[in-house]
């Protein structure tokens, strides 16, 4: 630990939260926690979904979410016990002691104030412009113009470093941050956590950073806390517990960070004719946003294509544009022997719509939630029930599963209905979108080696796109790299990870190495 | 359509309806149903002997101007409207379903030229041209549902509309449409399940206005005929004689009031 002092700033002893009016052998939410945060420390809480980690956040912040109970122990913020703590002492905790910077961009500001507005609301009306400009620019925004900027005209990044400015304006002794990136692009959240930790240097406060993402937590944290089903699992520097995991769990964590150098599926150079041909192709959103421009690329029978691109690259409006949900505008599209994909869904004949399948990146929303899995799969398919069986199976799921409905079934196990459903229309080309961002990192890596295994006895090609260069550099043979629309590069996946020769993707190979690196 | 059913059952199971409200409208169906059967005296016949009596063992709640039995008369005098209302309910139910899904599924001209429609039906002054409805063809109960369902069909269909057009962007309707499902298809095997409990809400809804209009136009003479028993129509025989005896206008009015109030709680929960 790097200072050790003798106040602690946040203190947990033997916590217990329980579900209210729970049965007794439903397990806690949380169980026997022990916490402390030092001074001037950075602690980083990792853990999957249902790990518990956001509820012990917010218990830091002396909110017990709805339908909790505190059962057993002690919060202590401070000195004070800020669970039973009235409104109004904690009212002035939050003012000057403690700030919190939620996960959800969107809804922390209020769309109608101006930034300046916003520090009005939060300091006081007569906050000086100076003192609010002072801390913008160290957050790494600078200029006046800023000041009368209102929320919708600031991008992902801007908005998480006002939030961040606003947080740290009153000097606070505990920030907690809540997935401070997981909204914003892998480049631009790689600023803001080099932002974070030169703040935190300066300023002296003590950090609380909670993520799904070891990659992130890595960055900014001296010292790391491993949740896993409500209790801790481990919890030690940083570095060391990277290095010599001493729990199956956090093994299993770092292991399952996407590395640039290892491949999760053998690179397969035997491919077949051109399966997707795409000359000059160009999609529009509204009248004047090209969403693609002029994108010219190719597809052989069998091969795994990686698309590398952040928010507004166009990745999702290619993918639209191949299954035929939206019309593209100019340029030629065509698949398998000629035929021509520049008309829309309704247009499409039955063997051809159901040779390009889709699978969506938000399991919760691919499948009908009042649908068993058995419906899901054999509605539009007419598959049997062996046939239904056996693609279960090849997904890694039981048949048990033909009568589960989706609100049994985890994010995991939907997403390989979800692939499960695609599989059954036998098709030729598989567009994966984002299809394992919503996972938690280690079901992320089984569905991923699932999918290379299919890849491997099918043969199908496939399409997939994703933010993460590591994730897909160790899965496709062949790397696309989109930026506003326009392909930037193209190559092998080694090309691109070795010698990225544009400037953008060396910035992202840069960040995915210093993600992975031990 | 099967949640349609169970969601309500379902919740009344979870003990999250006030019992208050579960009360009532079980009170309500349970007269509605069997006050034909129960040992009343008859709602016709008029005592001459006794005019606007106060309660008594013979008459619990008194008598009317004419001497009939006013308990009688108020646990018969929500069948007609309920008949009315049900009927009408199905009607717009049904309609507007079908209009509002079929707007959000064509989309273009043909939704446009739907939702023009359901504005001109939103428009419609419902009281007026009930009146005139009910003066033109007579107080014949048939046409009085049909037009009642008419003219309720306008909320349901607009709420079916946007609940569609939401699921229609849903990816598992897009994996639907790239399996090759038809709109007939979606609308069955996407839509339809989904929108139930949502529309089923709004439907509830339309049945107590459409209750209430049934009563108003009974209470203005063009709805129940007399000498029905009818609550809105009982309002309006016994007004004259309010000061007389006034339960024979607060108990009708206690009775339509209660059944709407906890029809919209039942609704309106959740």
């Amino acid at each position: 630990m790097t200072v050790k002092t003798t106040l602690e700033i946040v203190e947990l002893r033997d916590v217990e939260v329980v579900v209210r009016g729970a049965r007794e052998e439903t397990p806690p939410i949380l169980q026997s926690i022990d916490f402390q945060v030092a001074q001037g420390e950075s602690v980083g809480i990792v853990g999957g979904s249902g790990s518990g980690k956001s509820t012990l956040l917010r218990l830091i912040a002396g909110v017990v979410s709805e339908g909790l109970h505190l059962q057993r122990g002690a919060v202590r913020v401070l000195g004070k016990n800020i669970v039973d703590s009235s409104a109004q002492e904690r009212e002035e905790m939050y003012g000057k002691s403690l700030a919190l910077v939620a996960q959800s961009l969107g809804e922390s500001m209020t769309p109608h104030l101006t930034v300046l507005g916003h520090f009005r609301d939060t300091v006081g009306k007569d906050v000086a412009p100076d003192r609010v400009l002072r801390s913008l620019t160290e957050v790494g925004l600078d200029g006046d113009g800023y000041l009368r900027r209102f929320p919708h005209q600031l991008s992902g990044g801007e908005r998480q470093r006002v939030l961040l400015a606003l947080a740290l304006v009153r000097s606070p002794k505990l920030l907690l941050l809540d997935e401070p990136t997981s909204a914003l692009d892998v480049s631009i959240a790689a600023d803001v956590l080099k932002t974070i930790k030169d703040l935190q240097a300066r300023h002296g406060f003590a950090l609380v950073c909670v993520s799904h993402d070891l990659g992130v937590v890595r960055q900014i944290a001296d010292r790391l806390v491993v949740m896993a089903q409500g209790q801790i699992v481990e919890s030690g520097e940083t570095t060391k517990v990277l290095r010599q995991p001493g729990n199956s769990y956090t093994q299993k964590l770092v292991d399952s960070i996407p590395k640039l150098e290892s491949r999760v599926r053998q690179i397969d150079k035997n491919h077949g004719d051109i399966l997707l041909e795409s000359r000059d192709l160009t999609v529009s959103r509204g009248r004047t946003t090209r969403a693609v421009d002029s994108l010219s690329f190719e597809i052989r029978k069998g091969e795994v294509v990686g698309i590398i691109g952040e928010s507004g690259s166009g990745k999702s409006s290619l993918l639209s544009a191949i299954c035929g949900l939206v019309p593209i505008d100019s340029g030629d599209l065509r698949f398998g022997n000629g035929q021509d994909l520049a008309t829309t869904m309704k247009r499409r004949s039955p063997d051809l719509l159901s040779s390009i399948q889709m699978v969506f990146q938000n399991p919760d929303d691919s499948l009908n939630p009042k649908c068993s899995v058995a419906q899901s799969l054999g509605r539009y398919t007419n598959a049997s029930r062996d046939d239904m069986v056996a693609v279960l199976s090849a997904v890694g799921l039981d048949q048990k599963f033909l009568s589960r409905q989706p609100n049994e079934m985890s994010g995991g196990e939907k997403q390989r209905v979800a692939l499960a459903r695609a599989l059954l229309a036998s098709p030729e080309l598989l567009l994966l979108d984002e299809i394992t961002s919503a996972l938690d990192v280690t079901v992320q890596a089984a569905v991923l080696k699932t999918l290379s295994d299919l890849q491997k006895d099918l043969g199908v090609a496939m399409i997939l796109v994703s933010h993460d260069i590591a994730l897909i550099a160790s899965f496709a043979d062949k790397l696309i790299v989109l930026r506003n629309g326009r392909l930037i590069e193209q190559g092998t996946s080694a090309e691109i990870v070795d010698s990225p020769r544009h400037e953008y993707t060396r910035k992202l190979v840069a960040i995915a190495r210093q993600k992975s690196a031990a | 359509m099967k949640t349609i059913l169970t969601k309500p059952v379902a919740s009344l199971r979870s003990r999250r309806v006030k019992p208050l409200v579960l009360f009532t409208i079980t009170f309500h169906g349970f007269i509605a149903v069997l006050a034909p059967f129960l040992p009343l005296a008859s709602t016709d016949a008029q005592d001459s002997g006794s005019l606007l009596q106060g309660p008594s063992l013979e008459h619990w709640l008194g008598t009317d101007s004419l001497g009939r039995d006013v308990f009688s008369r108020l646990l018969h005098g929500g069948r007609p409207s309920l008949l009315i209302a049900v009927a009408a309910t199905l009607i717009s139910a049904v309609a507007g379903i079908v209009i509002g899904s079929l707007s959000a599924l064509a989309g273009g001209w043909l939704d446009d030229a739907l939702s023009r429609l359901l504005d001109f039906l939103l428009a419609l002054p419902t009281l007026i041209l009930l009146l005139l409805i009910s003066s033109f063809f007579g107080q014949d109960p048939f046409i009085l549902s049909l037009a009642l369902g008419l003219m309720y069909l306008a909320p349901i269909a607009r709420v079916t509309r946007s609940t569609t057009q939401t699921l229609l962007a849903r990816d598992f309707v897009r994996v639907a449409r790239m399996q090759g499902a038809g709109n007939l298809a979606i609308l069955r095997g996407e839509v339809l399940p989904n929108v139930g409990w949502v529309v089923f809400t709004e439907v509830t809804m339309q049945f107590t206005w459409i209750l209430l209009a049934f009563s108003s136009l009974s209470f203005l003479g063009l709805g129940a005929s007399p000498p029905t028993p009818e609550w809105g129509l009982m309002i309006a025989e016994s007004r004259s004689y309010m000061t007389l005896n006034p339960i024979l206008v607060i108990s009708p009015i206690l009775m339509l009031a209660s059944l709407v109030l906890a029809i919209q709680a039942l609704a309106d929960h959740e």
